[in-house]
């Protein structure tokens, strides 16, 4: 709360020291998500839960960009959401504590049946000049070359089911950009735990990249590319963990994936990734799990295929099927979604998961969101 | 003397090849010269409803361009990059450049009429087709010229037989019927609203018509364009992806 205050306190500042050559421009979003969720009942009388319950958010988000002159400018975006329903109320997982364990969020409503959390997520300054561009706050350091599960996303790491969460979260470091030719990029970004580089070149086709690191007390190295095999996607990222002090042991990770657009409008894409250290997971905690470049997912083989298809302009059908190997974790992901108007999009989809329980697979939970985004 | 025909013969379909070739050239020079930019709506109509879409292009030669998306809201900033042979789109929301499969050419864009083909221009029609001169007809009082561009065997390109209708005197495409591989008219566009942008004269409107779905089609409409602008090569990377506004 006190480093609100304070941003707040520098922001207004700057605004109101804006010269004349200061553009200010700004957009935001609405969006409503309602969810019905459906538990095991055997695993529901085990850890003392419901069945089934509801929740409810309303979500605002708005971004705000400041151009000061042509080399330097500024984001901040906030991230604000009122909840009511069971996550709120009950508070399962410490959801509440959650929302408020960073430095830039905090609850300016928090009532036994309703609560209204602000996040920035957003909120850097930027100088980018001929072949350079620093920046400095924070910022989403992006550095998956995959489309999901990246061993090279050492600064934001994404949860892929999440979804409601399309910006993801943003990381407080300096990050410094060369580009030394078209083709090429040099990346440094330092945060609180973690020194890394990235160095980019396109050739024969192929988008490269080389990732050393200082990884919390491990060094990093990694290697990716994205290119086609034909007229099909084709891509890979591999991270390797060695800790400096030999008290862990060593981690590697490594996803590729293959994505093809029919010509009916089809788009199919298949994702593997292998991990030689797995790790603890609970089924429930989905959306609170904690994700990293080493652990995007936390069995050992992971396999994802994706569909999605555009039924008419306006109607897009997809899904996602998730699994590791022995089938002792499946989430299917069926979605739909309906463009209402031309900045109203309403959507349905459902996230079932089923989960290995004392040798025997079953259906864990199931939830069925419904959401109308408006944007502007 | 059956040689001396044949030679003959030969030598008149090569000159017609060479004049159908030459006529498609200044055709295509004259669209799409050095460079251009330009600002653009999609609108795509349907009997029940339309949606329309705002963007700003970069284009040089057929091998490198930049489209940003400015409307819907939705899309607001992201950018497609192609460079020769690859393409890439940036998600500002994610911050994220994402390399798109060469399949995705063959996609309508953004749920419209048009191919992505269609707007980056990937395939060129002047290489990879072959070029004959079928006939003439007059289009809103411009005599054209109806040439057939037959797609070769190796041409990774989204119609098999395309037929332009090219004004005679200033080169405008005026309309263009693409078939698919097996001959079947898949989708036809008309030219309109000729005018002046600058001092390049060219038709403001295209409407890009699916040949057997009624009530449907997508009417892209230059709102400004701009030619022979002063940028090279270097101006499509990935940096200035992110830059564009």
């Amino acid at each position: 709360m006190k480093y609100v205050k304070k941003i707040t306190f520098v922001f207004v500042l700057a605004v109101s020291s804006l010269s004349a050559q200061t553009l200010f421009d700004h957009d935001y979003y609405a969006s409503n998500l309602n969810s019905f969720s459906f538990f095991n009942p055997d695993l529901a009388k085990l850890t003392q839960s419901p069945t089934e319950w509801q929740d409810q958010q309303l979500h605002f988000r708005w971004n705000g960009y400041l151009y000061f002159g042509d080399d330097i400018s500024s984001q901040v975006s906030v991230r604000s959401r009122l909840f009511t329903g069971h996550q709120w109320k009950e508070n399962p997982n410490g959801f509440r504590e959650l929302l408020t364990n960073d430095g830039l969020a905090f609850n300016s409503v928090s009532k036994d049946g309703v609560g209204v959390n602000h996040q920035i997520d957003r909120l850097y300054i930027q100088w980018e000049k001929k072949d350079w561009n620093v920046r400095l706050g924070r910022q989403r350091i992006n550095w998956g070359i995959q489309n999901y599960w990246n061993p090279h996303d050492l600064f934001n790491q994404t949860n892929f089911f999440d979804f409601d969460y399309i910006e993801n979260p943003g990381t407080d470091a300096i990050r410094i950009t060369y580009y030394p030719q078209a083709n090429q990029s040099v990346e440094v970004a330092i945060d609180k735990n973690i020194i890394a580089s990235l160095y980019k070149i396109n050739r024969f086709d192929y988008d490269f990249q080389f990732l050393t690191a200082k990884y919390f007390r491990e060094f990093c190295l990694g290697f990716g590319w994205a290119g086609q095999l034909k007229n099909m996607g084709f891509k890979g990222e591999f991270s390797y963990f060695q800790d400096d002090k030999k008290r862990e042991i060593n981690e590697f990770i490594g996803s590729i994936s293959l994505d093809y657009n029919f010509r009916n409008g089809v788009y199919l894409s298949w994702t593997y990734l292998y991990k030689n250290n797995t790790l603890p997971f609970n089924p429930l905690e989905l959306y609170q799990m904690e994700t990293s470049a080493k652990n995007p997912i936390p069995f050992e083989y992971n396999f994802m295929y994706q569909a999605q298809y555009n039924v008419f302009p306006l109607v897009q059908v997809g899904g996602a099927l998730i699994h590791d190997k022995n089938l002792d974790f499946v989430f299917i992901n069926p979605q739909i979604t309906f463009s209402i108007y031309e900045s109203i999009d309403f959507m349905v989809s459902s996230q079932n998961n089923w989960s290995r329980i004392s040798n025997e697979t079953k259906e864990t939970q199931q939830t069925i969101f419904t959401r109308l985004q408006w944007n502007f | 003397m059956k040689k001396l025909l044949l030679l003959f013969l030969l030598s008149s379909y090569a000159i017609q090849a060479q004049d159908a070739y030459d006529i498609i050239k200044r055709s295509d020079d004259h669209l799409r010269g050095a460079s251009n930019k330009a600002e653009m709506s999609i609108e795509i109509q349907r009997p029940k409803w339309s949606r329309t879409m705002e963007v700003k292009a970069w284009a040089l030669g057929s091998e490198y361009s930049f489209i940003l998306v400015q409307a819907p809201a939705r899309d607001k900033g992201t950018v497609f990059l192609k460079r020769e042979n690859e393409i890439w789109n940036w998600q500002p929301k994610i911050e994220k450049v994402i390399k798109l499969p060469p399949s995705m050419m063959m996609q309508s864009w953004m749920g419209s009429d048009f191919t992505n083909d269609d707007l980056i221009k990937e395939s060129s029609i002047l290489t990879d087709y072959t070029h004959e001169i079928i006939g003439d007809t007059t289009l809103l009082e411009r005599p054209c010229h109806i040439i057939e561009l037959t797609a070769k065997e190796d041409a990774a390109v989204v119609w098999g037989k395309i037929n332009l209708y090219i004004d005679k005197k200033d080169f405008l495409q005026m309309a263009s019927e693409f078939y698919d591989e097996d001959g079947y008219l898949i989708n036809k566009m008309d030219a309109s609203d000729i005018k002046y942008f600058g001092d390049k004269i060219l038709p403001a409107t295209l409407k890009m018509t699916p040949f057997e779905e009624e009530g449907q089609r997508t009417i892209l409409q230059y709102k400004s364009m701009e030619y022979n602008i002063d940028i090279n090569e270097s101006f499509f990377t990935q940096q200035n992806m992110k830059r564009l506004r």
